[in-house]
């Protein structure tokens, strides 16, 4: 489902997908975001202010809406 | 002879059973018990053995007070040397993990499991954090003016 939204949202959304066992920088960017739990979606506008977070299977319309509140 | 052999066999059944009776009546039960994050509370504050089950990425970010950090996938080799008579409290963060670890020990016959099924998400307390220090937090998106969707995900 993410990479299909990747693809839908490509030059408009930049998705970063972290692997919390093997990415070097998960640590510091869940600190960063108070990430807890997974999987968990971080959406950040471009002025670098956090617009929001959703927590675990999240449904397809729901990740569709922030994307699209994006700016 | 006929009556010898069948009053020894006689003997032998009532042995059997009682032998099987007095297995099931003392040997150890596992007991697994689902916990609220208040009883949790308590139970830490009592002493019980509190282990968190996530990655230690996980764990770093926040645990809960006095937590032990055993990743799930460790479970089987670091529980091998633990007393089975000690209770235990474990948790997640949303259950899922925590599910195999309790039921694992469990069938290793540990005696007193406590589940904190709902998971560190619903750990209202305070949290503690872990002793690895992150380098500043400043990751560069490929594109540093359009917005940005982190997926936060484990292997697991």
């Amino acid at each position: 489902m993410v990479d299909r939204l990747r693809q839908e949202y490509e030059g408009r959304v930049t998705f970063e997908l972290i692997n919390a066992d093997t990415d070097a920088d998960a640590e510091a960017l869940m600190q960063r975001f108070g990430v807890n739990a997974f999987p968990t979606f971080v959406f950040i506008n471009s002025d670098g202010t956090v617009a929001g977070k959703l927590l675990g299977a999240v449904p397809e319309q729901r990740l569709r809406e922030k994307l699209d509140a994006l700016r | 002879m006929n009556g010898t052999a069948s009053h020894f066999a006689r003997w032998a059944v009532v042995a059997t059973v009682f032998a099987v009776v007095a297995f099931v009546a003392f040997r150890p039960v596992s007991s697994v018990e689902n916990v609220s994050a208040a009883q949790l509370g308590e139970l830490a504050a009592s002493g019980v053995r509190v282990i968190d089950v996530r990655t230690p990425a996980e764990f770093n970010v926040g645990h809960i007070p006095g937590a032990e950090l055993v990743p799930v996938a460790e479970i089987a080799s670091v529980a091998a040397g633990w007393d089975r008579a000690e209770p235990l409290v474990i948790y997640c963060a949303t259950g899922q993990r925590s599910s195999s670890a309790v039921q694992f020990l469990s069938e290793q016959g540990f005696e007193t499991v406590y589940h904190f099924n709902a998971g560190i998400v619903a750990w209202t307390g305070p949290l503690e954090q872990g002793t690895t220090t992150a380098a500043a937090p400043e990751r560069t998106p490929a594109t540093a003016d359009t917005p940005v969707m982190y997926e936060f995900f484990t292997d697991w």
